[in-house]
């Protein structure tokens, strides 16, 4: 069984996971065909290569983002949402405007599993190999974090994708 | 008893004398010593033939006695397949050879042997398929006739364990190169697993320099450091069975099956000892030179009377030595090598005028009277690399022996994502890359002399520690591997022209291939190793080619004129010994949820049913009521008086934050963002290709804080789709899955308000709580969520309350309910009140292409909302016409032929028209009726369709408006 890096909790085993498919941007969905829409719906990337795929702790609820060469089934990194370089995920959607958004008091939360949603977390940075427990894995370097997402520039993706570079969201 | 082939003591032997056991095989009675293997035993009363071929039923005898071959299968009345060179003789066996008729010596089924001519290779698959009707037949019939032992299903084994295990250091192979690694490494401080299949450390110190005194010193010396380093766990009788990804092993004894994650590994797993090809090479009496000599040194029996060792290598004249020194007559040692050999063995045996023919092969073979076993061997001189027919000599003996040629025991090293090469040098397959953290020791890596396969066990395990990060400081210089040769390039006595007469010359024993099957698959174009292997079916058997591969390839290679290293090796899967599933299975360890009233249920006679992780109260048997009594009162008691149900296993979750609107409004296909605190609103949501996936019901408590249940087997998958939006859209937003953490009953009934009132001092009146409500309340002084349902279709109250409390409301409200009538009622008539309303269930209903069209829920879809998941996609499809539409329909009242069942098919004018989804009688309405899907132009009430069920009758169902039961909602809102 392989191991998969949680980068809150370490390594753990891949049965503590849960695959979430490859990480892709959506479509403005207000301007995107038919056509772009069902390719974003409904095709995916089948090439073997590096991909930057959603994985998800169970036990801890944390969602993180793996970069995967699928033909050697080697994991290069993982991050914390967002990855380094990461294409805008999701056009802007206008906001509801909510009934009223004043009571700032929120109650103590059950002590379960907390959601870290709102924490919109940092990228982590790519742990140096002297830092790494287990030898032999191979750790982000420098060569895989800087590599280009490789997704972006795949001929399958439809061409008016909108490809906004890393926007901060707050 | 007397054991006439059993030796005096030697000095390394496995069997406890003082222990005298007790067995028969083929209802004979024989005596073995404890430590005894059935084959070893029986070899010591000088028994020969102790099993049948897999095909051919030819006699068969001890082969590698290494577990490399399964010549030795038994059963007794319980087990079958039992591997007799393996397995330890017990007191009182009863043991005899699988699938023979009329026992091993006299098999009726022989006959196939005579029969071989007209059966080649590819017969079953070129016969037996046609006529098509035939087949069940042929199959019957052929699996009488071949295969292996039958599984006795009668018997139930006990389940077996399953455990983990962690190491940094894995070691498999305790010979003198994996011990050697476990040593050095261990110096270092590493933590080291050994494993070994054999009862005893030493591996080839135990039988090949088993009469070599200073490799008997060394192996005493490296049993002691073992037993003195603490670092070291040895696992003995332990088969590293499977690699897999990031250094994870199975390791299977006899007892269990071992996950183990370790950090590296040292393969120093050996190599396989070969066999020769050549005419009648699988008869009793022939068997390789190793096994001759673990029949000596570690079972004290003499492996025959008078031997012919057929040899290529300097292990044969070693071995030729011991069979002299163990009593045995030699006849003759033939050497495939026109130059002969120059050890000291070799020196040894020329000084005792043994018969010496080189550069000759055995061309065959003969067998006794009986066909048997081996009478005598013919050899012939080698002339430009074939045996001359014209100079044929006859050598009496009854044992032929052999010692050609080794193949790596590289299966583990290939699992593990290793690459080996053909070396010409060496003759045979050498690793050439091994992945990160897997390092070769020993005759595995090519190294055959004992000083360097402890110095090459050495450096390995001084790899794995600077692996691990010690400071080994400056690693030895890698030994080299490039010969002499030990293997013969072919050890084969034939040709591609067939002689008259030929016997039958096997390649794969298990499978009982022979040469000329690989002649004419070749020659039907099944010459990739690949096809070659599937065809033929070499290296197929229980035995993976352990003995086939290499001659296989070398044959292949000859056909084709083509090198070895060009050839390639058919691809090592695990296993590398086949496992029992039973040990794989072990016990399960699936957890299976309880909700906080699961005692009770139990206590009242709940009757189960498995809804996702949970176990789910089906219908309570109360007062010895059967099925169908009981969930038909359980309605009645709803519709009429009141009843209780625990939905504690629906999902929870709290949505808290500025942005929880937002989220909501995002993910459910309603409105969300304008909810006033203190109601509900049914949510519908979709994935992103516009199908339906989950519902249930969101309750806004406060402006920044929201409430929402999903259903049962969705609640984790609901809970993770969430927190990765929220985290993609950037949302200030915390979830938390209350799952398990709040309990929740739903009572329903006429009198479900009057109960209430009795355990709360809230005000249930309609005004004060309508339909559709949420209040957050104290009941019997416990903090409750209480919302207002109506999921069955009565006045209902959902209490949502602490895990902890949830056992206390429950039985307060039984206790208050009691002279109301109230009851609990359970899953099963949930399911026909839920009907009654036309409520559909996500799951059931639909399926995992459904649309919110097909589902009849357009209503809920608010498709002017800026935006929610799955919207784009539903925009095209609602542009595209219905192919299919979700209907109620009802049987007849009077109907009292066969009543179809879930997913029975709607046809139409003779065609698949639909399914049924759902279908139940209802105690209420006195007919039976359902939910199913129709063509859209059926789906209007009133239009009749037909409903095949299991017999193919054609039951008539007509289409009717939903819900059946109380269609203006009157009894919800009382």
């Amino acid at each position: 069984m392989k191991l998969l890096r949680c980068p809150i909790n370490g390594w753990r085993p891949l049965s503590e996971f849960v695959y979430g498919g490859e990480v892709r941007p959506m479509p403005d969905p207000t301007a995107a065909s038919d056509r772009e829409w069902a390719e974003y719906v409904f095709c995916r990337q089948g090439e073997p290569g590096v991909l930057r795929e959603w994985w998800y702790h169970v036990p801890s609820g944390t969602w993180l983002v793996a970069e995967r060469d699928t033909l050697k089934d080697e994991v290069r990194a993982t991050w914390l949402w967002p990855p380094p370089d990461a294409a805008q995920p999701s056009p802007d959607i206008p906001h509801t405007e909510t009934a009223a958004a004043s009571a700032p008091a929120v109650e103590a939360v059950p002590d379960v599993e907390v959601a870290r949603a709102a924490q919109s977390a940092p990228p982590v940075e790519p742990a140096p190999s002297g830092e790494v427990a287990r030898p032999g894995e191979h750790v982000p370097t420098a060569e895989a974090t800087s590599a280009a997402p490789r997704h972006a520039e795949t001929p399958s993706q439809p061409a008016t994708q909108p490809e906004g570079g890393p926007e901060a969201r707050a | 008893m007397n054991q006439p082939f059993r030796l005096p003591p030697q000095p390394r032997e496995w069997i406890d004398r003082q222990r005298l056991l007790r067995f028969s095989f083929e209802g004979q009675p024989y005596t073995a010593y404890a430590g005894d293997t059935f084959s070893s035993a029986l070899a010591a009363h000088g028994v020969r033939v102790l099993g049948r071929s897999f095909k051919y039923h030819r006699p068969r005898g001890i082969y590698s006695l290494a577990n490399l071959d399964v010549n030795v299968l038994l059963e007794d009345d319980e087990r079958t397949n039992l591997r007799g060179d393996v397995t330890p003789v017990w007191d009182g066996a009863a043991v005899r050879a699988v699938n023979t008729r009329g026992g091993v010596l006299r098999d009726t089924l022989r006959l196939a042997d005579s029969f071989g001519a007209f059966m080649p290779v590819g017969f079953y698959y070129k016969t037996f398929y046609r006529p098509r009707r035939f087949f069940p037949l042929w199959e019957r019939m052929l699996r009488r006739v071949a295969g292996l032992g039958t599984v006795d299903k009668r018997r139930h084994a006990g389940r077996s364990a399953n455990d983990f295990a962690h190491t940094e250091l894995l070691v498999v192979g305790a010979g003198p190169a994996g011990i050697s690694a476990a040593l050095a490494a261990a110096q270092h401080g590493v933590r080291v697993c050994l494993v070994d299949e054999q009862p005893t450390p030493g591996g080839s110190l135990l039988y090949q320099h088993a009469s070599d005194q200073d490799a008997q010193k060394l192996l005493d010396g490296l049993i002691a450091q073992l037993a003195a380093e603490p670092l070291v766990c040895c696992r003995l009788g332990t088969v590293a069975a499977g690699y897999y990804a990031d250094h994870y092993v199975a390791l299977v004894d006899g007892v269990r099956l071992t996950r183990l994650r370790t950090r590296c590994t040292v393969l120093a797993t050996g190599a396989y000892e070969q066999p020769a090809v050549f005419g009648n090479n699988d008869l009793p009496g022939v068997m390789l030179a190793t096994a001759a000599q673990r029949l000596i040194h570690q079972y004290a029996v003499r492996p025959g009377r008078r031997a012919v060792l057929l040899t290529a290598n300097s292990e044969g004249y070693a071995a030729a030595r011991d069979l002299l020194r163990a009593g045995v007559e030699l006849a003759a040692v033939v050497d495939l090598r026109p130059e002969g050999d120059r050890s000291q063995a070799a020196l040894e045996l020329a000084q005792q005028r043994v018969s010496l023919f080189v550069g000759h092969m055995v061309l065959a073979a003969l067998p006794d009277r009986h066909k048997l076993g081996v009478q005598a061997v013919q050899v012939a001189p080698l002339r430009h690399g074939r045996p001359d027919p014209a100079e044929v000599k006859t050598i009496e003996c009854d044992l032929l022996a052999m010692s050609v040629g080794w193949a790596p025991a590289d299966g583990l090293l290939c699992q593990a994502g290793g690459k080996s090469r053909y070396s010409e040098g060496l003759r045979q397959f050498v690793p050439e890359a091994a992945p990160a953290g897997v390092f070769v020791a020993g005759r595995l890596a090519g190294v055959f002399d004992l000083s360097e396969q402890m110095a090459s066990g050495r450096r390995a395990g001084l790899q794995a520690a600077a692996y691990l990060g010690r400071d080994t400081g400056e690693l030895p210089p890698p030994v080299p591997s490039d010969g002499p040769p030990h293997n013969h390039d072919w050890p084969v006595a034939l040709d591609g022209a067939p002689r008259p007469r030929e016997a039958k010359a096997f390649v794969d024993l298990d499978e009982d291939v022979h040469f000329r099957d690989l002649v004419h698959a070749v020659q039907e174009g099944f010459d990739h190793v690949e096809l070659l292997k599937r065809y033929s079916t070499f290296g197929m058997g229980p035995s993976q080619g352990k003995l086939a591969n290499s001659n296989c390839i070398r044959i292949l290679a000859r056909l084709k004129q083509q090198p070895v290293g060009e050839t390639g090796a058919p691809t090592a899967r695990p296993f590398v010994h086949p496992v029992p599933l039973g040990q794989l299975a072990g016990r399960g360890f699936h957890p299976q949820r309880q909700t906080p009233l699961h005692e009770w249920h139990a206590a009242a006679g709940a009757q189960w049913i498995p809804a996702g992780d949970w176990l789910r109260p089906a219908w309570y048997g109360q007062n010895g009521s059967t099925r169908d009594e009981a969930i038909a009162a359980e309605v009645r008691a709803v519709r009429e008086r009141a009843g209780l149900i625990d939905v504690g296993t629906l999902g929870k979750l709290e949505v808290q934050g500025r942005d929880a609107a937002e989220l909501l409004e995002r993910i459910y296909t309603g409105r969300f963002a304008r909810m006033r605190p203190g109601t509900t609103r049914y949510g519908l949501m979709c994935d992103e290709s516009g199908v339906v996936i989950d519902d249930g019901v969101v309750a806004r408590l406060d402006d920044d804080r929201f409430y929402a249940t999903t259903t049962t087997t969705n609640s984790s998958a609901v809970y993770r789709e969430l927190l990765r939006w929220a985290l993609i859209w950037g949302l200030d937003v915390s979830i938390v899955n209350a799952t398990g953490h709040r309990g929740a009953i739903n009572l329903a009934g006429p009198f479900a308000r009057e109960i209430l009132r009795e355990v709360s001092a809230m005000d249930t009146s309609e005004q004060a709580f309508p339909y559709l409500a949420v209040r957050e309340v104290e009941v019997l002084g416990i903090p409750a969520r209480v919302l207002r349902t109506g999921f069955v279709g009565e006045v209902a109250y959902e209490l949502h309350v602490p895990a902890l409390h949830t056992l206390s409301v429950w039985e307060h409200l039984m206790a208050a309910g009691r002279r109301y009538g109230l009851r609990p009622f359970g899953v099963e008539a949930q399911r026909v009140l839920r009907l009654e309303k036309g409520h559909l269930m996500i799951g059931q209903d639909t399926d995992g292409l459904t649309t919110p069209y097909e589902a009849g829920l357009e209503t809920l879809l608010k498709m002017d909302k800026p935006f929610f998941v799955g919207q784009r996609s539903l925009q095209i499809v609602g542009r595209k016409p219905l192919t299919r539409r979700l209907v109620g329909f009802a049987l007849a009242a009077d109907w009292t032929g066969p009543v179809p069942q879930e997913c029975h098919l709607v046809i139409d004018a003779g065609e698949i028209a639909g399914r049924v989804t759902s279908i139940a009688y209802s105690p209420t309405l006195r007919r039976t009726i359902g939910l199913a899907y129709v063509r859209p132009q059926q789906a209007v009430p009133g239009m009749r369709f037909h409903v095949r069920v299991q017999d193919g009758t054609l039951v008539p169902a007509e289409v009717v408006p939903l819900p059946f039961y109380d269609p203006d909602h009157s009894r919800q809102r009382i």
